[in-house]
C-alpha cells in the first residue's frame, strides 16, 4: 500500500461513514508512516517555515530562526540556552533561508499563517490600581487579569466561534492568549485588527480624563447583555475591585472618577458630599462602597436627560475593569510572542498555561520558578502523589527539564 | 487629454511623410535609438522594441521639447504590436511639453497647475528628476542640440511667434492652434494616411479625421461627430473583427495593456489581442445598453488597448482623485462628507462626456496605477486603502439597482443580501439564539449612525456571513456576532452591504496587487524597461509629499537650542515629543530624551527601554532603516494606548487639556474658539493650521500635513522676521 493511499484512508476515517479498507487500526507499518512526517512535531514542511526567535544573554536578539524538526530545535536550544524563546509566524518559505529568496525581489518571504494572539499586561492598568505599579503584581491587582481572561475568552468562543484557545501566564506581569483554530491562523492583518478593535473600548491617552467613551449609544450586545458587562465587569467592580483597591476612599482617587463625569453640576454635588464625609468612622472599603452607591444614584436618576450621562456609570466601570489589550501584538501576523513554558528571565517563573474555566484559582505568585523546580528534583524526584500545585510542577518538569 | 490641441492628422502627416534617410546632424552621440538607421518600418516584424523607428527626421523634435520633460520620450515607439498599423509616435503631443514652460521645472509631463492643490506638484520635482537620470547620457550637450534643432523647414507661427517643427500643420503653442501658413490642412494628410488606412475607412465631415471603418463616431478628441450616413449612433454592431488592426490613432502608439497584467504569451500576441478586443467590444456594448455609469470592480484586466499618453494622463487624473481622497480621510471627514468629496473629485478629474469612454478611463487608470503602486509594500498599502475608500464612497452613492448589479457581479454567495425577502444561510439558522431585542438594537444603531441613504427592514432580514468578511463592521462593533458569524443587516445601502462589498473589493485588489507585483518584477519591468518602466516609476513618487526622512535646509538643531526652538516652532503634538526630521543628531537626541524622560521614568529604565527605540529610529539598530517621521494622517489615525504620550493633541486630548495647551502656546481666546470649533468638527489638521496662523500671524495656504512642515514653515516665518536668528 503506498503512502498516498494511507493518507487518503486516514482522511476518510474522519468522515462518519468510512470505507472499510484498513483492517487494523494499528500496526507498525502505519506507525512508521505516522512518524515519517505526519506527526505534527515532524511535519517539516509546516514546522520548518515557522519563525522562532532567541533572546540570548545581554539582550542579543536572533530573529528568523527556523528549524527542520523538533530535534534540530532542541539541539539549538541546548547549545544556545536562550533566555527567551519567541514564536513567530509561519512564512511562505523557511525563515532561515529568507535571504536566498530576497534577491528575486518578488517578496516571496511573507507570513502566511499565525495564531491569533492577545497580550494583556498589568502595567497598562497602572492608573486604576493602587497596590503596585510597573511590572509588579500582587493578589490585589491580579483579579484584573482574571476578569480580562474571562471577558476575552467568552467572547472569542461565543462571538467568534473559536475553540482552540490557550491562555498562558507570561511569567511576570500578564497573560498571553493563543487562538489556534485554523480559521484564526489564516486571518489577514486587517481581520486581526478587526477582532482586536472589537475588544477595544479603551482609548485616549494620558491627557484625556475620560478614557472610555461609549458614545451615549445603548450598548452593543457584546458589552451589554449577559456576557461581559453584567456577568463580569459590574459585579467585579462592585465586589472584588472595590474591596481590593477602595476606589473612592481618598480625594486623589475619587477626583479621577469625577473627572469622567461630563456634567459639572453633578461633579460639584458629589465632591461636596464626599469632602464633608471625609472624617467618617467607616473603613476605607465601606466609604468607597457608599460613595459608589451615591454616584450611581445621582447619575441614574430620571432627571438626567443627556444620553452621555446615562452611560457614565458604565463608562466608569469599563474604565476600571475592561481588558486592556496591547492591540499592536494582535494586529500583525509577524509579531513575535513568547513561547509557552519559557522561563521568564526576570522572575524565573515558568510560563504555564492557565485554564480559563478555573482562572480564579490561578495565583501568579505560586507559579513555580526554576529554582523551585530544581529543588523539587533534588529532594524527591518526580513524586506523583502531591496536591494540585505539585501536580502542576511535576508536569512542568517533564516538559521543561526532561 | 482634454486640452490637447493637437489635431491628429497633423502628426499623422508628419510621420507618414518623413525624409527617412536624412542624416541627423545634431546627434553627435548615437543613442540606442539610432540603431539601424533603416527606413521607418511600419511593421515591426519580430523586434519588440522597435529600435529603428526613430531615425531620420523624426529625431529633431525631441531635442527641445523634452529637455525638461519625462524620461522615456524616445521610447514611445517601442513595442508596437506587430501587424498593427501603428506608426511611431511623435511626441509633439500635449502642449505642456512645448514652449519651454515646463522645462527644467522637473514637471511631470502634462501635469497642469491644479495638481499643486494636492501636493502632487511639489513631489514631482525630486521624483521626476530622479527618473530623468538617463537623459544626460543621450543629450550630452543640450545647447548644441538646441542650436541645431531649428531646422530649415521649421516655421514660425504668424499668430504667437512660436517656432514649430516642420511637420506641424498647426501651431503647437497651447491655445494657439493657428494653421501653418500656406499649408493645405487635411489634404495631404488625408492622402497619405489613406495609404495605410484599411478599406472602408471614412473621413469625418466635421474635422477631417480619418476613422476606421468600424467607428460610428469620429475618434478625434473633442469631435465625436457621427459617421456620415450612419444613423444608428453607437450601434452595437461594430465590426469587432476589424479590430485586430488596432486603433488607427496616429498620435499614439498603442499598447496592449492586457499583456501587462495578465501576461498573455507574447508569441500569440496578435491572436490574443484580437480575441480580447472582441470581448472588450461586447463589454462596451453592454455598458451602452445600460447607459448608466456603473462602478467597475476591476476584476480582470481591461482587454482594450491604450495609447501611451492616455496611459499616463489617465493615471495622473486618477492619482489626483486618490490624493484628494487621502487628504479627505486625513482631515477626518465623516462618511457623508467623503461621499460628496469623492463625487466632486470624480467629476472634476475623471468625467468624460461619453459614458463608455469614462468607464474605460476608469478601468485603464485603475490598472495603470496598479502597476505603479504594486512595487513596494508601502505603495501597495497606500493604493489599497485609497482605492478601497474611493470604491466605498462611489458604491454608497449608487442606486439600489446598481448596487444590486455590483453585488451580483462579485458572485457573492450571499445573494439574499439584496432581496427584501430573507434567506438565511442554512447552517447557521439552527444555532442562532439571539433575541428580538438584539435585533432591534442593531436597527436603532444603524439608523442613528447616519441620516442619509439608509432604510431598513425591521423584519429579520439579516444575513449570516463569516465574520472575516466584514472586518470593519466587526471592528466597529456594528454587527452582531454569534459563533463566528456576523449577522449583517440585509437592507439596501446599509452598512452591512457596503461593508461586505467593500471587503470583497479590498481583498480582491490586495491579492491582485501581489500578483501584479510578481509579474512586474519577473517580466514586465525588464520587457518594458525602455517604455513603461520609467513612467511607472515616475508616477509612484508623485503621491509622497515632501520627504522628511532627509533633514532639510533648516536642519541641524543642536541640543541646547531645542527648548527654545521647540517653543517657537514646534506644533502642539511635538511640544513634548519631537522628531528627528527637524535635524537633531543622534547623540543629541539620546541626551535630550534621557533628560526629558528621566523626569518621568528614571535614568536606568530610560537606558534600557527607550535608548534602543531612539537608536532604532535613527537607523542604528535592528532593521537599520532611517525611519521617516510620521505624517499628520498617521498620527491622527493611530490611537495611543494607556500611559502613552503621543498622538495628535487635537484629536486625543480632552477639550480642557487642549485649551490649556493652546493657551500655553499664546493663543488668544478668540483664536482658541476657532480652533476648538474645528476640533469639534473633527478637522484636526485644519485646527492645527489655524493654530499656526494664530501663533505666527501669517497665513498658511497649504495647510499642515506634517509636523515637520509646521516646523519648516514656522522657521521660515521666524527667519524672515529676524534674518540673523540663530537656529
Amino acid at each position: 500500500m503506498t503512502r498516498e493511499e494511507i493518507e487518503n484512508n486516514g482522511e476518510d476515517m474522519m468522515i462518519d461513514d468510512p470505507k472499510p479498507k484498513i483492517e487494523n487500526d494499528f500496526n507498525v507499518h502505519y506507525l512508521r508512516i505516522y512518524y515519517d512526517g505526519k506527526h505534527p512535531g515532524c511535519d517539516e514542511y509546516y514546522f520548518g517555515r515557522r519563525e522562532f526567535s532567541f533572546t540570548l544573554e545581554n539582550d542579543v536578539y536572533l530573529r528568523y530562526k527556523s528549524f527542520k524538526n523538533a530535534s534540530v530545535m532542541e539541539d539549538a536550544i541546548k547549545s544556545n540556552f536562550p533566555y527567551k524563546i519567541d514564536i513567530g509566524a509561519v512564512y511562505s518559505v523557511d525563515p532561515d533561508k529568507r535571504h536566498a529568496y530576497a534577491h528575486s525581489g518578488t517578496n516571496l518571504f511573507t507570513p502566511v499563517e499565525r495564531e491569533l494572539v492577545f497580550d494583556i499586561d498589568i502595567t497598562d492598568y497602572d492608573d486604576v490600581r493602587y497596590c503596585c505599579s510597573g511590572a509588579d503584581v500582587c493578589s490585589k491587582c491580579w483579579p484584573l487579569m482574571t476578569v480580562a481572561i474571562k471577558v476575552i475568552d467568552t467572547s472569542l468562543r461565543e462571538d467568534f466561534g473559536f475553540k482552540h484557545i490557550l491562555w498562558v501566564f507570561s511569567g511576570r506581569r500578564g497573560v498571553h492568549c493563543w487562538v489556534c483554530d485554523a480559521k484564526a491562523r489564516r486571518l489577514t492583518n486587517e481581520q486581526r485588527s478587526a477582532v482586536a478593535e472589537y475588544f477595544r473600548v479603551y482609548k485616549g491617552n494620558e491627557n484625556n480624563a475620560k478614557k472610555v467613551d461609549l458614545m451615549g449609544h445603548s450598548l452593543h450586545p457584546f458589552l451589554a447583555y449577559g456576557r461581559s458587562y453584567v456577568d463580569f465587569l459590574k459585579n467585579f467592580f462592585e465586589g472584588e475591585l472595590q474591596a481590593n483597591q477602595s476606589l473612592f476612599s481618598s480625594e486623589e482617587k475619587y477626583e479621577k472618577i469625577l473627572g469622567m463625569i461630563t456634567d459639572e453640576d453633578i461633579q460639584a454635588d458629589l465632591r461636596g458630599k464626599w469632602e464633608n464625609s471625609a472624617r467618617s468612622s467607616l473603613s476605607e472599603e465601606a466609604t468607597s462602597r457608599l460613595r459608589w452607591e451615591q454616584l450611581k444614584k445621582r447619575l441614574q436618576s430620571k432627571k438626567n436627560k443627556a444620553l452621555s450621562l446615562r452611560t457614565c456609570v458604565e463608562e466608569i466601570v469599563f474604565t476600571f475593569t475592561y481588558p486592556r489589550i496591547d492591540l499592536e501584538v494582535s494586529k500583525q501576523m509577524n509579531h513575535l510572542l513568547k513561547a509557552p513554558f519559557c522561563v521568564h528571565p526576570k522572575t524565573g517563573r515558568v510560563c504555564v498555561p492557565i485554564d480559563p474555566n478555573n482562572c480564579d484559582e490561578f495565583d501568579p505568585l505560586a507559579v513555580p520558578t526554576l529554582s523551585q523546580l530544581i529543588e523539587e528534583i533534588n529532594s524527591g524526584g518526580l513524586r506523583m502523589d502531591v496536591d494540585d500545585d505539585g501536580m502542576f510542577s511535576t508536569t512542568i518538569i517533564v516538559i521543561v527539564l526532561d | 487629454m482634454r486640452n490637447c490641441t493637437q489635431p491628429r492628422p497633423a502628426d499623422h502627416n508628419g510621420k507618414s511623410a518623413p525624409k527617412p534617410m536624412q542624416p541627423q546632424q545634431g546627434f553627435s552621440s548615437p543613442g540606442p535609438y539610432l540603431g539601424s538607421g533603416g527606413p521607418p518600418p511600419v511593421y515591426m516584424g519580430g523586434s519588440p522594441y522597435g529600435s529603428s523607428l526613430f531615425n531620420g527626421s523624426s529625431m529633431p523634435p525631441y531635442d527641445v521639447p523634452f529637455s525638461g520633460g519625462s524620461p522615456y520620450h524616445f521610447n514611445y515607439n517601442s513595442r508596437i504590436p506587430s501587424g498593427a498599423h501603428y506608426r511611431p509616435l511623435h511626441m509633439s503631443g500635449p502642449p505642456p511639453y512645448h514652449g519651454g514652460s515646463m522645462m527644467g521645472s522637473g514637471g511631470m509631463y502634462g501635469m497642469p497647475p491644479p495638481i499643486d492643490r494636492y501636493g502632487l506638484g511639489m513631489a514631482m520635482g525630486p521624483g521626476a528628476a530622479a527618473a530623468m537620470m538617463p537623459r544626460p547620457r543621450f543629450y550630452p550637450d543640450e545647447k548644441s542640440q538646441k542650436r541645431d534643432s531649428t531646422r530649415d523647414n521649421d516655421w514660425t507661427c504668424p499668430n504667437c511667434g512660436n517656432v514649430n517643427f516642420s511637420f506641424r500643420i498647426v501651431c503647437n503653442m497651447r491655445k494657439c492652434n493657428t494653421p501653418k501658413p500656406g499649408s493645405q490642412q487635411g489634404g495631404s494628410s488625408d492622402k497619405i494616411s489613406k495609404q495605410n488606412a484599411p478599406e472602408g475607412s471614412w473621413k469625418c465631415d466635421n474635422c477631417g479625421n480619418i476613422n476606421y471603418p468600424f467607428r460610428s463616431k469620429c475618434n478625434r478628441q473633442n469631435c465625436g461627430a457621427d459617421k456620415p450616413g450612419d444613423q444608428s449612433n453607437g450601434s452595437p454592431s461594430r465590426a469587432p473583427e476589424e479590430n485586430d488592426q488596432g486603433e488607427s490613432d496616429p498620435a499614439g502608439v498603442v499598447i496592449g495593456l492586457v499583456k501587462l497584467i495578465s501576461c498573455i504569451e507574447e508569441e500569440e500576441e496578435e491572436e490574443s489581442v484580437k480575441m480580447e478586443v472582441i470581448r472588450s467590444q461586447k463589454r462596451t456594448v453592454s455598458n451602452d445598453v445600460v447607459s448608466t455609469p456603473t462602478l467597475p470592480l476591476y476584476l480582470t484586466a481591461p482587454p482594450m488597448e491604450v495609447r501611451l499618453e492616455e496611459f499616463e494622463l489617465f493615471a495622473i487624473d486618477r492619482l489626483r482623485v486618490l490624493k484628494g481622497v487621502s487628504d479627505g480621510l486625513a482631515r477626518g471627514r465623516n462618511p457623508n462628507e467623503m461621499d460628496d468629496l469623492v463625487e466632486t473629485l470624480w467629476r472634476e478629474h475623471m468625467r468624460l462626456s461619453d459614458v463608455s469612454e469614462m468607464i474605460n478611463k476608469d478601468i485603464i487608470s485603475h490598472f495603470v496605477l496598479r502597476l505603479v503602486y504594486c512595487r513596494s509594500d508601502e505603495l501597495k498599502k497606500w493604493f489599497l486603502s485609497m482605492e478601497t475608500a474611493l470604491f466605498r464612497h462611489r458604491f454608497r452613492r449608487k442606486k439600489i439597482e446598481e448596487q444590486r448589479a455590483i453585488v451580483g457581479e462579485f458572485g457573492l454567495p450571499y445573494k439574499a443580501v439584496i432581496g427584501a425577502e430573507l434567506e438565511f444561510e442554512g447552517e447557521v439558522g439552527a444555532s442562532c439564539t439571539f433575541t428580538c431585542r438584539d435585533m432591534l438594537y442593531f436597527d436603532t444603531i444603524l439608523a442613528s449612525s447616519s441620516s442619509r441613504n439608509y432604510f431598513f427592514f425591521t423584519s429579520l432580514s439579516y444575513l449570516a456571513v463569516p465574520f472575516e468578511e466584514v472586518p470593519d463592521l466587526v471592528a466597529g462593533r456594528r454587527v452582531l456576532l454569534q459563533k463566528g458569524y456576523a449577522f449583517v443587516a440585509g437592507s439596501q445601502a446599509s452598512h452591512g452591504l457596503v461593508s461586505l462589498v467593500v471587503t470583497q473589493f479590498r481583498s480582491h485588489l490586495s491579492k491582485a496587487l501581489i500578483l501584479t507585483n510578481r509579474k512586474w518584477t519577473t517580466t514586465i519591468r525588464e520587457r518594458e524597461k525602455d517604455r513603461l518602466t520609467p513612467i511607472v516609476e515616475a508616477l509612484s513618487t508623485s503621491y509622497l509629499g515632501p520627504d522628511y526622512s532627509q533633514s532639510s535646509e533648516y536642519a541641524d538643531i543642536s541640543l541646547k537650542d531645542i527648548d527654545q526652538v521647540s517653543k517657537s516652532s514646534f506644533p502642539l503634538c511635538m511640544r513634548h515629543l519631537f522628531e528627528k526630521g527637524v535635524g537633531l543628531k543622534l547623540d543629541d537626541a539620546l541626551a535630550f530624551w534621557r533628560e526629558e524622560f528621566t523626569k518621568k521614568v528614571g535614568s536606568e529604565r530610560f537606558d534600557k527601554e527607550y535608548a534602543y527605540a531612539i537608536r532604532h529610529n535613527y537607523g542604528k539598530e535592528g532593521k537599520r532603516t532611517d525611519y521617516t517621521p510620521y505624517a499628520c494622517s498617521k498620527i491622527i489615525t493611530s490611537a495611543p494606548g494607556a500611559g502613552d504620550h503621543h498622538g495628535c493633541p487635537y484629536r486625543h486630548f480632552s477639550e480642557d487639556n487642549l485649551k490649556a495647551a493652546l493657551s500655553r502656546m499664546g493663543l488668544s481666546s478668540r483664536g482658541m474658539e476657532d480652533v476648538m470649533d474645528k476640533v469639534r468638527n473633527k478637522h484636526y489638521q485644519l485646527a492645527c493650521t489655524l493654530t499656526f496662523e494664530a501663533v505666527y500671524g501669517a497665513s498658511c495656504d497649504t495647510g499642515i500635513n506634517h509636523p515637520n512642515q509646521y516646523f519648516e514653515e514656522s522657521q521660515k516665518i521666524l527667519k524672515s522676521k529676524t534674518p540673523a536668528a540663530p537656529v
